[in-house]
C-alpha cells in the first residue's frame, strides 16, 4: 500500500509538471499568436531588383491605421538563389506593401483572416481557463486521496480539441494572409510561393493530450474497479 | 447484476452485526457495506475465504446467481 501511495505521489507530481509545461506551451502559443514570425519565400525577384543588386529593395507591411505599431514585415533579400525571405509580424487588421520606389499598395486584411485569428485567440483563452480548472481538479483529487477525477478527462479533451482547432485556424489564417499578400504583390512582378502548411508540432501536441485523456479514462475505470473490489 | 450477495441473510442467521463481521474479517465496515448492498464489482478469494470462515458457511450461501436480474 505504501508503494502504491509512493507511485501515486510520483504520478501526481509528473501530472502537475505536465500541466505546468502545457501552461508554459500555451503561453508561448499566445506570444506566437500576438506576434508571429512568418517566413515567406519569393519564387523570383523582379528584374529591377536584380539590376539594383538588392541594395535598395525592401517591402514592408505595416498597420495603416496605427503607424506607431507599423513594425510588421521585414524582407531580407538574398540574391544568390533569387529568393527573398520575409520576416513577418501578422497581427494587424490592415496591410500595406511599400517597395523601394515608394509605391504603396494597401488594403484591409480579408475578413476570413481576422475571424480565424479571433477564433485562435478565443481558443487560447478557453485553453487557459480549462487548464486552470484542470489544476483545481488535480488539487481536489489530491485532497480526496484519489488519483484523478472524471472531470479531468473532460477538461483534457476540451483542451486537446481547442488546441487542434486553434492550430488549424492559425494555419488557415496564415494561408489566407499569404494569399492576400500574393494578391497585394500581384501588381509588382514578385511571385510569392504560397501553399497551405500545417504546424505539425502544435497539432501533435493536441493529439498527444487527447491520447493522455484516453489513458486517464482507462486509469480511472481501473481505479473504480479496484475501489469496488472487496 | 445476475450475482446476488446474500451476506445480510447469513449475518442475520449468525446474529452478527456488520461492524463485528468487519472487525473479524479485517476489512473496513464501509467496504463490507459495499459488498452487502451489492455495489461491489469483485470480491477477492482471500476476503471470501475469511467471510466463510467467520460465518461458518459456503461461498454459495453468500453468493447466488439469478438469471432474471440480468
Amino acid at each position: 500500500m505504501n508503494n502504491v501511495n509512493k507511485y501515486l505521489r510520483h504520478l501526481r507530481i509528473l501530472y502537475a509538471v505536465f500541466l505546468g509545461m502545457l501552461l508554459l506551451c500555451v503561453g508561448l502559443f499566445v506570444t506566437e499568436v500576438i506576434s508571429s514570425d512568418d517566413y515567406y519565400t519569393f519564387d523570383k525577384l523582379n528584374e529591377r531588383l536584380q539590376k539594383e543588386k538588392c541594395t535598395s529593395y525592401y517591402v514592408v507591411v505595416t498597420d495603416i491605421k496605427n503607424k506607431a505599431n507599423s513594425t510588421a514585415y521585414d524582407f531580407t533579400p538574398n540574391c544568390s538563389d533569387s529568393t527573398l525571405n520575409i520576416n513577418a509580424h501578422v497581427n494587424r487588421f490592415d496591410v500595406s506593401v511599400v517597395t523601394s520606389d515608394k509605391a504603396k499598395l494597401s488594403s484591409p486584411l480579408i475578413t476570413t483572416t481576422i475571424v480565424l485569428q479571433f477564433v485562435a485567440v478565443f481558443m487560447l483563452l478557453g485553453i487557459f481557463i480549462f487548464l486552470f480548472l484542470e489544476l483545481i481538479s488535480l488539487y481536489k483529487s489530491i485532497k480526496q486521496g484519489k488519483i484523478f477525477q472524471k472531470r479531468s478527462i473532460k477538461y483534457l479533451r476540451v483542451i486537446a480539441i481547442m488546441l487542434i482547432l486553434m492550430s488549424l485556424s492559425i494555419d488557415f489564417a496564415k494561408y489566407c494572409e499569404l494569399q492576400y499578400i500574393k494578391d497585394v504583390l500581384q501588381s509588382t512582378d514578385i511571385a510569392v510561393k504560397s501553399g497551405f502548411t500545417i504546424h505539425f508540432v502544435r497539432l501533435l501536441f493536441g493529439i498527444v493530450i487527447l491520447f493522455i485523456a484516453e489513458i486517464l479514462k482507462i486509469g480511472i475505470q481501473m481505479q473504480e474497479d479496484q475501489d469496488l473490489t472487496i | 447484476m445476475a450475482i446476488i450477495v446474500n451476506l445480510d441473510v447469513m449475518m442475520a442467521r449468525r446474529k452478527m452485526s456488520l461492524n463485528e463481521l468487519a472487525e473479524r474479517v479485517d476489512i473496513t465496515p464501509a467496504n463490507l457495506s459495499i459488498l452487502k448492498t451489492g455495489k461491489a464489482k469483485a470480491i477477492r478469494f482471500g476476503t471470501l475465504e475469511k467471510i466463510c470462515e467467520v460465518l461458518d458457511c459456503q461461498p454459495g450461501d453468500i453468493l447466488e446467481f439469478n438469471n432474471e436480474n440480468k
